[in-house]
């Protein structure tokens, strides 16, 4: 007893753990941003808000009525954390995201996001993300403690809390809206370099994922916007970021964090686009992976998500996405 | 053990000591490869011009541009070296494909990335090929 209460309590106490994981395909409302924003016309140059807007949008993946990075077997998606001493953690989970509310006249939910983790101490537990169409109503979370067989609810974490314990913010995946920075287009260019990624790991056979990606050298020779966005708020823990922005489908490839004219992170996003026909939207696109190194600790995080899992538009009801769901995950 | 066999113990075991706190640091992650390319590459933004360091294997060859190190499979060529090594057994079908279905392939990897995809592709560009031969 005394162990389940122990491994419970851990649980609850890792709860920022379990809501950052969360928060890689959460999306948050904000004045002027919904799924019916418009890809902005060819002919006229965007200016940086609009930019900002559209990674937003992209990065929310607005573009779908639901997306899924489901599990496959023993094939998910996986969150690899290695120290600056190399050492190692591993998370794996499933996400499930409906963005198919606000069809229903005065609709109060816009999104919810059902994750459900299954390897490490936090095996079995799910979480329930609901964001409502009030900008300024903070997101509901309900974590489904296994050991207790019970739902918790808690608070919206904070934008600098460390996501999963990873090199990413709460604000870096989910959080940061475009209204939380000014923003500076600092000019356009061709992207020469390959995105990071943990290079003892690249190409190696790895638990849950099958084999792990390559470093991602596709994006080199795509022109992108170089967006500069300075934080709104006091002491932040960066003045500001540059991000290359593809100019097509507003993917938003790196990122580079400043403090004091430093740089003291890098973020990296491998995009993929979801139809190969590329008709339709050029912004419905996926992460592949997330790459992030904090230069300041030295720590390096990896999330991968395995193509063959994901899943989008389907036809699955919005019953899904209930407290019902999270009773029926198995211990 | 007296003090004197300790201390002459303590001493042997210092140029180990001193090794492993040497190497301590360079068991670490190296990343500074990477951090170079990355700050040569946002510095463009300022200074008009790229300036790669010298062989990194994070700066990708780009068409039409020299650049040193990478293998982002931006050419042709490098995409079927790719296909080659990735999947020995697919690329012997891709390789007898007509060129126009290669680029075709190659352009769906560039946006997509998605290997599975562009091998189940050339199986069905290489039926679809048989199939117009045959009439």
């Amino acid at each position: 007893m005394k162990y389940h209460l122990t491994r419970i309590m851990s649980n609850l106490g890792s709860r920022a753990m379990l809501a950052s994981l969360c928060g890689i395909f959460s999306w948050s409302a904000i004045a002027g941003v919904d799924r019916t924003l418009p890809l902005p016309p060819g002919s006229i140059a965007p200016s940086a808000d609009e930019v900002a807007q559209q990674v937003y949008f992209a990065n929310h993946f607005y573009s779908f009525k639901n997306f899924s990075i489901a599990r496959r077997g023993s094939t998910m998606s996986v969150l690899i954390n290695q120290s600056a001493s190399n050492k190692e953690s591993t998370v794996s989970l499933e996400r499930h995201i409906n963005n198919d509310y606000e069809s229903e006249p005065g609709e109060a939910i816009r999104s919810r996001d059902l994750a459900i983790f299954h390897s490490g101490n936090m095996r079995g537990t799910g979480m329930l993300v609901t964001e409502y169409t009030e900008d300024d109503k903070s997101k509901d979370y309900m974590v489904w403690t296994p050991e207790l067989r019970k739902i918790r609810r808690f608070a919206q974490p904070q934008q600098d809390e460390a996501w999963g314990g990873s090199a990413f913010t709460f604000g870096d995946v989910t959080l940061r809206k475009p209204d939380d920075e000014t923003h500076e287009l600092i000019g356009k260019k061709i992207f020469h370099t390959c995105l990071g990624a943990i290079e003892d790991l690249e190409g190696k056979h790895f638990r849950f994922v099958g084999e792990l990606p390559n470093r991602s050298c596709r994006h080199a020779g795509k022109e992108v916007y170089g967006l500069k966005s300075t934080t709104k708020f006091d002491d932040w823990w960066y003045d500001y970021r540059i991000s290359y922005v593809d100019t097509s489908s507003f993917a938003d490839y790196r990122t580079l964090y400043y403090k004091d004219s430093k740089l003291i992170k890098v973020v990296d996003r491998d995009w993929g686009l979801v139809n190969s026909d590329k008709k339709g939207d050029p912004r419905a696109l996926f992460w592949k992976y997330w790459y992030g190194y904090d230069l300041r600790t030295g720590q390096e995080s990896w999330a991968i998500v395995p193509q063959k899992v994901v899943e989008y538009n389907t036809d699955r009801s919005s019953s899904y996405w209930t407290e019902k769901t999270l009773r029926k995950i198995k211990r | 053990m007296k003090p004197n066999t300790r201390h002459r113990k303590l001493l042997l075991c210092l140029p180990f000591m001193l090794a492993l706190n040497v190497q301590g640091p360079s068991a670490y992650a190296d990343t500074s490869s990477y951090i170079e390319a990355v700050t040569a590459d946002v510095e463009e933004f300022s200074t008009g011009s790229f300036n790669p360091p010298e062989e990194s294997p994070w700066v990708a060859k780009i068409a039409g541009q020299s650049a040193s190190g990478g293998s982002p499979q931006e050419k042709l060529e490098d995409f079927s070296s790719f296909i080659k090594e990735k999947s020995p057994g697919s690329y012997i079908f891709y390789s007898k494909l007509p060129k126009e279905y290669q680029t075709r392939l190659h352009q769906d990897y560039l946006a997509t990335g998605d290997l599975e995809k562009i091998k189940q592709d050339i199986f069905k560009y290489s039926r679809e090929v048989k199939r117009q031969n045959r009439l």
